[in-house]
Parts: structure tokens; C-alpha cells; sequence
């Protein structure tokens, strides 16, 4: 479904990533880890469009996104979730909600697909009128996931979910996800929680200095030497 | 003496909202552009001229040609970012710095004031006003045009706040000035929303244009010193702060109606300036902060 072949990007002239290539398919979930600095979040900022890329392939159904502003990626259906500030903190949770329905169009259409949110997360009934940037950094995560429900993506990209949140928020941001996609819809997410995303994402594609260093599926990840050592803190013998 | 005060703060909420509506849009284009648009002035005097032609060239009712200059500046205004600043910054890569956007604008205010001077003239050019008669309060004649600019920049103000407060572009247009980013993520498109927020804003710059030409008479220069003022008014209600622009305009207008009975009006402006850099010394963020929209 979102398919990226040898992309190079990075900021002005200063090339970041360096002939990168991952693939989602429909329905799945795929981890993206790395050590900070990898350029994890300078891959999901060329995906979905903040960054031009320098050269390569990034397609989504087919269709090639390379050169699309965010705007037009996010209409081709996929979701954005920042790693952090992504809501709207001067507004209330109903008008993120409402804004996150910009692409709908009509009033009824926003309306309608709101109730639908409202129901996956009844926690944002009671605080609907609530400032977004009152809510804890837990809410607003859920708050930036549910305001990309409003339009029914095919694919959501996260980036780290779970940075600084105690353990019973990540076990609840990762509870909503995995519902997410049990309901069918793809996700890519960039994570530093090794552990957590093993348990939970089918492939894992594993980034070093701008570079793939490792792409299979989890389960073989768990076997691999060197990552153990680097990441779960295992020892290897 | 309690007579003159009143007629002046009368004086001073008229002044206020012509004030108003010239620094709520020149705060909003600052809010979603971080721009500061030298040229607002020219588009008040735009909207003068526009009033000028309708009315007095075509003899056009009063209200149709306030409606059709403010609906000309607006188009006007559409103008500014796909042919001027959008150009620049593509050219200088997305964050370009300030200052080259304040060259840009403060070119655009000499261009459209000389061209004003060159195809009309430099004269005083008058406009008859649009409502007759007045309201006769005993003490003071307050007459009908300032009635009106009361009437219509109340109108108008409220008109731009509830639009921002509940359309679903004036809520993009808050999106884009809160957080780009985000916004551009659920699916609005930058540009588009700062070719409007300009338009809007311009809209509001031609509609008071229009509101004064009775009172100041029609001339290129007309808007340069409000530009200078709204300044003053934006710093004080605080960079970006609707709000804060809103009720400083009024807070400056009467300070400056009051003024004339104790201030030599020849020291008027003089000290009007003064104040606005001591406020910026002593409280740099305005007596209300920087808020969002
Ligand atoms: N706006 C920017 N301008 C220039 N360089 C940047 C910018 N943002 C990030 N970089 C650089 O790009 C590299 C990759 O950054 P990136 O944010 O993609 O890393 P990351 O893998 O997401 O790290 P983390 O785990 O800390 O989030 C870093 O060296 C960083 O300094
Ligand atoms: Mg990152």
C-alpha cells in the first residue's frame, strides 16, 4: 500500500536520510526504531510531506506522493500524529475534533463523523469543551489519533505514541492502536520503546544514521544479535 | 467641561472604531503570516478612491458603493500572497527571514502610493457623506457619518470574529496562526488560507477607507499615519492578539480624543509615538500578552 524505494531527504542541503526503501501493506503494522538522531522523524515528515524528498520513490496505493504538500498527502487518506504539539492547545477538544474534519467539506459530514470519534473515545465527550492544551500529554496524543479518525484513514503514521507517558498511558495509547488496526487500518510507528513495538507491530524496519539497517519481521528482529544488544539491553550470549 | 469630555470620548469611539477595524487585520495578517504589512494603509486609501469613483464618478447609492469598495479591496488583497509573497518565499526556500518580507511590504505600500498620486493626483478629493443629518444630544451634534462608522465597524468587527469563531475557514485560518503544522496535517491548505486571511483583512482596511473619505477627504497618503498608529495599537494589545488589537484601538482613540483638551493638538502625534515606545521599553508583549487568535 505505501511503498518507499531509495529516498534521500533531509533539511536545506544537508542530505539525512540516505536511500531509504520500507513498505506497509494493507492492514499492517510496521515499527520504525533507531537510535535518536537516526532520522526516523525526518522519514515520516518525507512521507507525509513536510520535506521534499532529493530522490527516490514514495507511492501510496499506487499513486506517487513525492512532491505533494501535507495537505494532499492527508487527502489521499493517510493520518499524521506529531511527535509532539500536534494539537490545536488554543482550542477546545471539539474544535480539534472539528478541524481535523476540514477535508469533509459540509458541516453534516464533519458532524456525523465526530459522533463516530465521540464513540471510540467517550473520554473527549465530557471534556469536549476543554482547552486541548489543558489536557494531559497522554490525552492529547489520543486527542491528535481520534482528530485523525475523522476521516476514515487508510494508513496512520505515528511518531513515538508513547514518548514520555507513564506506563498505564502507553498501555492505553498502545490498546487504542491495536483496535485501530484490528478495524483495518494500516500503521507505521516510530517508536524507542524496542519491547512495546515488537509486541505489537508484524515488521520492523530498523534505521542507523540515515540508513536501513534492518528490515524483517519482528520475530526475527528478537534473534538478531546486535539489535538485542543495542536496544533490549540483553546480553547476547 | 463634563460636557466636552463626553463629546470627545464620542469622538473617540468613532476614532476607536475606524481605528479597529484597520489594526484587527493588520494583527490577523501578522497572526497567521508573521508579516507585518506596511502597506495596510494604501489599501485604506484604495478603498477610499473606490468609494470616490462609485459615488462620485458614477453617482452610485452610498451603501452599494461602501459594499462594492470594500468588495474591491478584497480582490485587491486576494492578490498579495500568490503574486508577492509566495513568490519570495519559494524563492528563499519556506523560512525566509523577516526582514526581506518588510522590504517587500514597505515596497508594495511606496509602489501603490505613488501610482495612487500618479493616476489621480495629489488633491484632496471629496466625498459627499453617506448618511445626512445626525443625532442632536443636547450638549454635542454627533452627525450621522460617525453614526454610521460606529454602526458598520461594529458590524464588520463582529462579522470577522464570529466568522473566525465558527466558519469553517475563519477556524482554519486560527488553525494556521496556532500551528502550521497540524493544520496543514488535517488537510488545510497554507496558501489558500493566507490568500484569504489577506483579503479578509484588506476587506476590513477598504471598508474603513471608505467609512472616512467623508470625513478626511480622499488622498494618497490618507492611511500612512493609521498605518504608524496601528502599530502602536498592535504592540500594545499585544503581537498577534485580536483581542488585545480591539480594545487597545479604543484605548488609543480616546486617549487621543481626551488628549486634545489638555495636549497642544500640533504635540498630538508627537506624543501619541512617544507613548508607543515607551510601552515597548517597559512592556514589550502589550498590556495583554501575545495570544493566539
Ligand atoms: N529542522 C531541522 N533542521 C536541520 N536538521 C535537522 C532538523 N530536524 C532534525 N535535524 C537533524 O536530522 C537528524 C535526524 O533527526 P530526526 O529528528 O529525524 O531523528 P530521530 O531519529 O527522529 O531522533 P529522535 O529519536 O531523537 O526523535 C538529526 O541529526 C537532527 O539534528
Ligand atoms: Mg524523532
Amino acid at each position: 500500500m505505501l511503498a518507499i524505494e531509495g529516498v534521500s531527504a533531509g533539511y536545506g542541503r544537508l542530505e539525512i536520510l540516505h536511500k531509504v526503501s520500507l513498505d506497509v501493506g494493507p492492514g499492517e503494522i510496521v515499527g520504525i526504531i533507531g537510535p535518536n538522531g537516526a532520522g526516523k522523524s525526518t522519514l515520516l515528515k518525507t512521507i507525509f510531506g513536510y520535506l521534499p524528498p532529493f530522490e527516490g520513490m514514495i507511492r501510496f496505493g499506487g499513486e506517487t506522493l513525492a512532491g505533494l504538500s501535507p495537505d494532499r498527502v492527508m487527502r489521499r487518506g493517510i493520518g499524521y500524529v506529531a511527535q509532539a504539539g500536534g494539537v490545536f492547545a488554543h482550542m477546545s477538544v471539539h474544535e480539534n475534533l472539528v478541524l481535523g474534519g476540514y477535508s469533509l467539506g459540509t458541516r453534516r459530514a464533519i458532524m456525523t463523523a465526530i459522533e463516530r470519534v465521540y464513540a471510540l473515545f467517550p473520554l473527549f465527550v465530557k471534556r469536549a469543551g476543554q482547552r486541548a492544551g489543558s489536557l494531559s500529554g497522554g490525552e492529547q496524543r489520543a486527542l491528535a489519533v481520534a482528530r485523525t479518525l475523522i476521516v476514515s484513514p487508510k494508513l496512520i503514521i505515528l511518531d513515538e505514541p508513547s514518548a514520555a507517558l507513564a506506563p498505564r498511558f502507553i498501555d492505553e495509547i498502545y490498546g487504542t492502536l491495536v483496535a485501530l488496526n484490528r478495524s483495518g487500518i494500516a500503521l507505521l510507528i516510530v517508536e524507542q520503546n524496542v519491547r512495546r513495538i515488537l509486541d505489537v507491530a508484524q515488521r520492523v524496519v530498523v534505521l542507523d544514521m540515515g540508513r536501513n539497517a534492518f528490515a524483517g519481521a519482528s520475530a526475527e528482529l528478537r534473534q538478531f544479535d546486535r539489535i538485542r544488544r543495542l536496544y533490549l539491553g540483553e546480553d547476547a550470549s | 467641561m463634563v460636557e466636552e469630555i463626553l463629546e470627545f470620548l464620542i469622538l473617540g469611539m468613532v476614532l476607536g472604531g475606524i481605528y479597529a477595524l484597520f489594526a484587527v487585520g493588520l494583527t490577523l495578517i501578522f497572526g497567521v503570516l508573521d508579516i507585518v504589512n506596511v502597506a495596510h494603509g494604501e489599501f485604506l486609501a484604495i478603498g477610499g478612491y473606490a468609494l470616490y469613483i462609485a459615488m462620485v464618478i458614477f453617482g452610485l447609492p452610498a451603501a452599494l458603493g461602501l459594499v462594492l469598495a470594500t468588495l474591491a479591496v478584497f480582490v485587491l488583497g486576494l492578490g498579495v500572497y500568490p503574486l508577492l509573497i509566495a513568490p519570495l518565499q519559494k524563492r528563499l526556500d519556506r523560512r525566509a527571514p523577516g526582514p526581506l518580507f518588510l522590504v517587500l511590504t514597505l515596497g508594495l505600500s511606496a509602489f501603490l502610493q505613488n501610482s495612487l498620486l500618479a493616476a489621480a493626483g495629489g488633491e484632496y478629493l471629496k466625498v459627499p457623506p453617506a448618511v445626512k443629518g445626525g443625532l442632536d444630544l443636547s450638549f454635542t451634534f454627533v452627525s450621522g457619518q460617525r453614526l454610521l462608522i460606529l454602526v458598520v465597524a461594529s458590524v464588520g468587527l463582529a462579522a470577522l470574529f464570529l466568522f473566525l469563531r465558527f466558519h469553517r475557514q475563519g477556524m482554519a485560518i486560527r488553525a494556521v496562526a496556532q500551528n502550521p503544522a497540524a493544520a496543514q496535517s488535517v488537510g488545510i491548505p497554507l496558501g489558500r488560507i493566507f490568500t484569504l486571511t489577506i483579503g479578509l483583512a484588506c476587506a476590513l482596511a477598504g471598508l474603513a477607507g471608505g467609512l472616512i473619505a467623508p470625513l478626511f477627504s480622499v488622498y494618497p497618503a490618507v492611511g500612512f499615519t493609521l498605518t504608524i498608529k496601528a502599530f502602536a495599537i498592535t504592540i500594545l494589545g499585544g503581537m498577534g492578539n485580536l483581542l488585545g488589537a480591539l480594545v487597545a484601538s479604543f484605548i488609543i482613540a480616546t486617549v487621543e480624543a481626551l488628549s486634545v483638551l489638555v495636549i497642544p493638538s500640533e504635540w498630538q502625534n508627537a506624543i501619541a509615538f512617544g507613548t508607543m515606545i515607551l510601552v515597548l521599553l517597559v512592556r514589550p508583549s502589550g498590556l495583554f500578552g501575545k495570544k493566539q487568535p
